[in-house]
């Protein structure tokens, strides 16, 4: 099980959390008139990394709050979490 | 076939009765607890109604013996009073948060409140929580929401070595019947 750094309640048990996917992706302006290609690419085509992911997080068992965290999708380490609105730390090289 | 514990054995006979009670549990039945939700400046126009500031360090509580306010997110707390105080409380938190925005809400009848005291009540409760329980990070002056046996729940640790354990109401008779069973083994009795 992962140990998850809330950014504000610091560690607790993954079963805490929910997984929210990839991180930072951009809704197109207008959804109602942009292409069905563009539409598509921002519902269903994620980057699906082997290595550091930026990714989304909820501590639901907990404070509630959405948060993201910089994780490595083969070993599991995570580098980093971060809130909402705050500077995205570096990826680990 | 006779099987080895009925369904609702634990229920109603819980722990051993003849032996040594490590571990005591009790429904404090009526709690009056408003949520509260204000960010910014209401932070301390809603600390100046309650006589003392909120805790705005993660996981804390503040109070003054008449009420009890539970950090539950930066904008977010549970404030515990006696039963009967939710009313005013809330009047003098909205007079107090008009010029901001804020909810304070009647959450009384939502939450149950179950009490886990005795030598034993840490290890009974770690048997479903992640949390790290032990008192040098978990004693009187913290508060944490977490998980206990899959169950969402706030828990608040009390003078003498117990915790007040806060869950939603539909799902405070699986966790009485959970933490009977878990106190078993170390002789539970229930108090009134
Ligand atoms: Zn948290």
């Amino acid at each position: 099980m992962l140990l998850i750094p809330c950014p504000w309640c610091g560690e607790r048990v993954e079963a805490e959390f929910r997984y929210g996917g990839e991180a930072h992706l951009k809704r197109p302006d207008n959804h109602l008139l942009c292409s069905d290609e563009t539409w598509a690419e921002y519902l269903f085509m994620r980057r699906n990394p082997k290595g550091w992911h930026r990714e989304r997080w909820m501590h639901l068992a907990g404070c509630k709050r959405w948060f993201y965290v910089v994780r490595h999708t083969q070993t599991h380490r995570i580098a980093a979490a971060y809130k909402v609105g705050e500077a995205w730390p570096a990826l680990p090289a | 076939m006779t099987a080895e514990c009925a369904p609702l054995d634990n229920v109603i006979r819980p722990g051993a009765p003849d032996g040594p009670s490590g571990v005591a549990l009790t429904d404090l039945r009526f709690v009056g607890q408003v949520d509260l939700r204000v960010r910014g400046d209401g932070i301390a126009a809603a600390g100046r109604a309650l006589g003392y500031a909120l805790p705005v360090e993660a996981n804390t509580t503040g109070g003054d013996g008449a009420t009890l306010a539970c950090w539950l997110g930066p904008d977010e707390w549970l404030i515990v009073t006696e039963d009967g105080g939710q009313a005013e409380l809330i009047q003098r938190l909205s007079e107090a948060l008009a010029g901001h925005a804020h909810a304070a809400t009647d959450v009384t009848d939502a939450r149950a409140v179950l009490r886990l005291a005795g030598a034993c009540a840490r290890p009974v409760l770690a048997k479903g929580c992640p949390l790290d329980l032990h008192p040098r990070s978990f004693g009187v002056g913290r508060v944490a929401q977490s998980l206990v046996a899959r169950a969402q729940a706030m828990i608040l640790p009390i003078e003498g070595g117990g915790y007040d354990l806060v869950v939603a109401r539909s799902f405070a008779g699986y966790l009485w019947a959970w933490l009977l069973d878990a106190g078993a083994e170390y002789g539970i009795r229930i108090e009134s």
